[in-house]
């Protein structure tokens, strides 16, 4: 160090006279200012404008300040709740499936034997499309067409039902 | 004396409990205050921003991160933004007027009562600081009397430590010169 002319000396007192700096900096520090008559002065003149400045005592704030703080909170702003995230489905829904397939499949095994049985088969059977599909293939047909048209007559009810539910209640 | 951590009782006021910004308020309401009053020299604009600073706090704290620093220094940050705007749309407007006027300005800033109940020491003291430039001042009020490492002050003023301890000792130099003999100049 040279003196507190040098910005990074100055800094260094600064640090010193703060207590900013760790031990051994703070040692080197103060062997370096009693032997060097320019630091000591600035570190006076440091402490001449603290001690003045510190005549500024702390003021008391207003009396009512912290009843006016208090009273005047405004209300929290509503904060924007995001949307849930939709859980990822299951396997285990899947598995639910697998008595609903069984069952169609039994369905439609016993109305392929039932058609294949029955008089008219013969008959039907002559048609290239039917024969070609089979009696299993028709009796499948006609159960996804039996089961569309039942949809189709249950849907206005189901529409209507959750219509019921959507209206909000009166206040 | 509630005795959780300043941090502790920010979020709890982030999930909005009053009686923790009361606490905090207990804690800081005579440095907060203190700090508004030598940044503006004007007790009456002091108390306005301290009590837009805990109404910025109680509105905001959801967005104080205790990873990123103390509460003080975040509060210090809001109350210090205040006293910048403040003084800069003050500033704006005073150029405006006429001399006679501006010193009307003045007069009227500070209340009669407050000036008395101040001694003529403190008076020169808080005039000396009136005539440093704002960015001068912070640094000085800061370190003086609120006591910060200029650490604490850099996070607080988003400035370089550097570059704020330059700002110091031209501060002392120009406080020496408005102390006068306070200031141990002859």
């Amino acid at each position: 160090m040279t003196g507190p002319h040098a910005e990074g000396n100055r800094n260094a007192l600064l640090d010193f006279y703060f207590q900013e700096c760790d031990p051994q900096r703070a040692a080197a520090i103060r062997a370096h200012v009693e032997g060097c008559a320019a630091c000591r002065e600035y570190l006076e003149m440091l402490g001449r404008v603290e001690g003045a400045l510190r005549a500024w005592a702390d003021e008391a704030p207003p009396v009512d300040l912290g009843r006016r703080v208090l009273e005047a909170l405004p209300p929290r702003p509503l904060r924007r709740v995001p949307p849930a995230r939709r859980p990822d489905p299951e396997a285990s829904a899947l598995l639910s499936l697998i008595p609903a397939m069984a069952l169609l499949v039994a369905a439609v095994r016993w109305a392929g034997g039932w058609l294949a049985a029955s008089a008219y088969w013969p008959q039907l059977e002559k048609w290239t499309a039917l024969h070609a599909l089979g009696a299993w293939g028709v009796a499948a047909l006609l159960l996804l067409a039996l089961g569309g048209l039942a949809a189709l007559a249950v849907a206005p009810a189901l529409v209507f039902e959750s219509r019921r539910h959507a209206r909000p209640s009166p206040a | 004396m509630d005795e959780r951590s300043d941090e502790a009782l920010a979020a709890e006021v982030a999930r909005g409990d009053a009686s923790a910004l009361r606490s905090l308020y207990l804690r800081y309401e005579v440095r907060a205050f203190n700090l508004l009053l030598r940044l503006t020299g004007q007790r009456e604009l002091a108390r306005e921003l301290t009590q837009e600073t805990f109404t910025r706090m109680w509105r905001m704290a959801h967005l104080f991160d205790p990873g990123r620093g103390l509460f003080k220094g975040w509060l210090f940050t809001i109350a210090l933004n205040l006293a910048r705007s403040e003084l800069a749309r003050k500033r704006y407007a005073v150029t405006h007027v006429e001399p006679e006027e501006a010193d009307c300005v003045a007069a009227e800033a500070e209340r009669p009562d407050a000036l008395l109940a101040r001694s003529e020491v403190q008076r020169n003291v808080a005039s000396a600081l009136a005539k440093l430039s704002p960015h001068l001042r912070e640094v000085v009020v800061m370190k003086v009397y609120q006591q910060l490492k200029f650490r604490e002050i850099a996070e607080v003023t988003q400035t370089p430590e550097g570059t704020l301890k330059a700002r110091f000792h031209r501060a002392v130099a120009e406080l020496r010169e408005h102390l006068g003999e306070l200031g141990g100049r002859a």
